[in-house]
């Protein structure tokens, strides 16, 4: 590397790189960022690089777009599929919270299909967790690895969103619930408007975050093609841990909904018209999931080949 | 397949730089950049590189290989080889006619 090498481009020559078509810049910009960081270019480079970029545009390439193709989109898939689970797991938590009362435990002793529903729900997410840490797990090591060797502080800025997220979050909880009035036992429109639906909020931008930001890392790393391969190998049965857990919930939430007041009869828990409504909007989110889970476990598998 | 280099118009030269570059095995886009300067005392700006990088790649005279890092490595392949040997014939053909000239012409003097 050169003397001026840094880890990142100057602030003229990224200008100029934005010049270029996005095709381009999909196949060529981060090797290009690579060489702008190891030689930063003088006046003459960056007009080498606004030539470049005129260049392009006069001269599109069919081969941009095939040549970028299955690695790329290895990448790129397998991120989210990661990114689907990981919104999936968020709804499984909230799910959990939600039927932990020991009424919802007396309802599944009365209904079959609720213990059915919870099994699929708990096989899902045991698979998911062994695939993510078989499949996922190797591909974080290579960020950090690529973070710290190539002192990239995009990538590492990245890999630490998902910890700020969380610690917004809960920072953002402990406040909305020391400030909450108290709401002796209930739950009135003051609290629920003032405190329970900026914690939603708060807990769905954070999940929006964790979902994304496994897509955003592998777009800037570069694993070696069998450590993709074998995590695109692994997205059909993180999809099939998806569909288990979406299913699972959607039924528990149906199940529930059909049922509800019998089961209120037996169930001391809250098995009333807002939890029903949140678990049937949680299976339905759930549902709605594992359109672009299979989509990209199908991707993934495809370029892999 | 020398008329592949041709093809490239005013890029034909960085191409012929970055060919010669990986003529001894692959090479990333700054190896390249540290080699042919060495090598002609050229220095290829990051737009003239990737110009002619990607016009050799989509005429399947150099390969892309897989990223390492950020870094993604280039190798010369058959017709690349090919088209190199063709072109650097051509230069020295008229590197010696030129040369042969010059002596005759210092030596008629």
């Amino acid at each position: 590397m050169s003397p001026r090498a840094r880890s990142t481009p100057g602030p003229f020559s990224r200008a100029l790189l934005r010049l270029y078509p996005r095709a381009w810049r999909r196949r060529y910009a981060q090797e290009m960022h690579a060489l702008l960081a190891d030689d930063p270019p003088g006046v003459r480079g960056l007009i080498s690089l606004a030539l470049g970029a005129a260049d392009a545009h006069l001269h599109p390439r069919p081969a941009w777009n095939a040549t970028s193709a299955p690695l790329v989109r290895v990448r790129l898939s397998v991120g989210a599929m990661f990114g689907c689970w990981i919104a999936m797991s968020v709804l499984g938590m909230a799910f959990q919270k939600e039927t932990e009362e020991a009424g919802f435990s007396v309802a599944a002793a009365h209904h079959p299909l609720l213990e059915i529903a919870r099994a699929a729900i708990l096989a899902g997410a045991v698979v998911g967790a062994i695939t993510i840490a078989l499949a996922g797990v190797p591909l974080v090591w290579v960020a950090l690895r690529q973070a710290v060797i190539e002192r990239d502080r995009t990538l590492a800025l990245l890999l630490l969103t998902p910890l700020l997220a969380l610690s917004g979050f809960a920072a953002t909880s402990w406040l909305l619930f020391t400030l909450a009035p108290s709401r002796g036992g209930g739950f009135p429109a003051e609290f629920v408007l003032t405190i329970l639906l900026p914690w939603q909020l708060a807990a769905l931008a954070c999940a929006t975050v964790l979902a994304l930001t496994p897509r955003a890392v592998l777009a800037r790393v570069t694993p070696s093609p069998a450590a993709l391969r074998r995590a695109a190998r692994a997205t059909p049965a993180l999809a099939a841990a998806t569909v288990a857990v979406s299913s699972g919930i959607a039924v528990y939430a149906l199940v529930l909904a059909r049922d509800a007041p019998a089961l209120a009869d037996l169930a001391s828990g809250p098995v009333g018209a807002s939890t029903g409504a949140m678990l049937a909007g949680e299976g339905l989110a759930a549902l709605i999931l594992c359109v672009p889970a299979l989509i990209c476990a199908a991707r993934a598998r495809a370029a892999a080949r | 397949m020398a008329a592949k280099l041709d093809e490239m118009g005013r890029w034909s030269e960085p191409g012929l730089l970055v060919l010669a570059s990986l003529a001894d095995g692959e090479k990333h886009g700054y190896a390249m950049v540290k080699d042919v300067e060495a090598m002609a005392g050229v220095h290829l700006g990051p737009g003239t590189l990737y110009g002619a990088l990607a016009r050799l790649e989509e005429q399947g005279l150099i390969a892309a290989l897989p990223a390492v890092g950020r870094r993604r490595p280039y190798r010369l392949t058959g017709a690349g080889a090919a088209a190199l040997r063709t072109q650097l014939t051509q230069i020295g053909r008229v590197a010696d006619t030129g040369l042969k000239r010059l002596r005759a012409s210092a030596a008629g003097a």
